[in-house]
């Protein structure tokens, strides 16, 4: 695993990035932290944190221990704890978190239901066995 | 039990003064050995399965990365046998990645013996331990469960360690973790205007079993060898190879 991202400073110490100009479709699973600025469709589930960037364009149903979303995601999302939406974020779909912030600007459309849940762990993990 | 692979060109009169000094290090460490000196047509794969048999443990490509690749290729067969690695000539990339210094003060690092058992990767049948890389790259990459494409041309490193000359420890791959990852470089054009400045992507995804389709055949360079073929299967080895490390590893 690279000690940290060279790149993207969004990226943080993630372990994936799927970045701008690449295009995934799919089950993608990790148990690491995941940055998210291209495009993915089917299913995204990581056990650690997700950044969805501006630029990113997800059409899957997205869940997550935690997670950040700039971009755009047409598909449900669940988090187990807190879900951070940014002013630029546009969600067609449900969210499920336990906590929810806003920011002014930021698009919702589905139900939104905050409150105690719990983490679904992944069932296979590829690139993080 | 110690052997010592020499590669030809080391052979030569210019590395000669150097080649007598490491020698005489060796002697002065107690840590002299057989010598077998590599020849255009000699397979070191032969060599070292004769040795192994004889209960060698240790065995150490004299010469460059090249030099490293053809011993290691053949050490990752015999468990129980350690990888030693004294640079001389160029390139030495794979040296520093491995924290050993060139020429004599390499011998000083093998007496330390810092043992660090690593992966291997495999394409194709192929074991690599640095890396691969390709600089044009148009292909599907499937890991189990998604497939992921560049919407345009890109490069593609695989990294085991790292590939090529790296300027910093912050861009080796940890060649411990039993994993290997790949990193999709990708340059987006921004609207349609030409002159308008590109943004560039740096996709980064660890795996353990990776599949390349590609449309049309495919060029990568793995460990520095050229292969081309329209699927590539790349695969990790977990704690194959036991190599000698400097304190300055960059892992």
């Amino acid at each position: 695993m690279f000690k940290r991202n060279e790149s993207n400073p969004m990226a943080g110490h993630a372990d994936t990035v799927i970045a701008l100009g690449v295009r995934v479709e799919g089950d993608f699973t990790s148990k690491g932290d995941v940055v998210i600025d291209g495009e993915v469709t089917g299913t995204v589930h990581t056990d650690a944190s997700l950044r969805v960037g501006e630029s990113a364009r997800i059409q899957a149903d997205v869940s997550a221990l935690s997670a950040m979303v700039a971009g755009e995601i047409h598909g449900n999302i669940r988090v187990a704890d807190r879900l951070d939406l940014m002013e630029s974020s546009r969600v067609h779909g449900d969210i499920e978190a336990q906590t929810l912030s806003m920011a002014p600007g930021a698009v919702v459309n589905g139900r939104v239901s905050m409150g105690a849940m719990e983490a679904q762990p992944a069932d296979e993990v590829e690139g993080e066995e | 039990m110690y052997s010592y692979i020499y590669d030809e060109f080391v052979q030569s009169p210019k590395f000669k003064k150097e080649l007598d000094t490491i020698e005489s290090r060796l002697t002065d460490l107690g840590m002299s050995g057989k010598v077998v000196r590599l020849a255009l047509f000699r397979d070191p794969s032969d060599i070292i399965a004769g040795e192994v048999s004889r209960g060698l443990s240790t065995v150490v490509a004299v010469g460059n990365d090249e030099t490293a690749r053809r011993v290691l290729d053949v050490v990752a067969e015999y468990p129980g046998t350690t990888f030693g690695y004294i640079p001389l000539g160029t390139p030495t990339h794979l040296a520093r990645l491995l924290g050993i210094p060139d020429g004599v003060e390499a011998c000083d690092v093998l007496s330390g013996r810092i043992v660090e058992t690593i992966d291997m990767g495999v394409v194709n049948g192929k074991r690599f331990l640095a890396g691969i890389a390709s600089a044009k790259f148009d292909a599907r990459i499937t890991v189990s469960g998604f497939r992921m494409r560049a919407t345009s041309p890109g490069s593609l490193q695989v990294r085991n360690l790292a590939v090529g000359f790296v300027p910093s420890p912050e861009l080796v791959a940890d060649p411990r973790d039993g994993k290997l990852e790949a990193v999709l470089e990708v340059e987006e054009r921004r609207g349609w205007n030409p002159f308008r400045k590109r943004r560039s992507g740096r996709s980064v995804l660890p795996f353990t079993h990776m599949e390349i389709d590609g449309d049309a055949p495919v060029t990568i360079v793995a460990d520095g060898e050229e292969m081309t073929s329209d699927h590539f299967d790349i695969s990790v080895e977990p704690k194959m190879l036991k190599v000698i490390t400097g304190r300055g590893r960059m892992f």
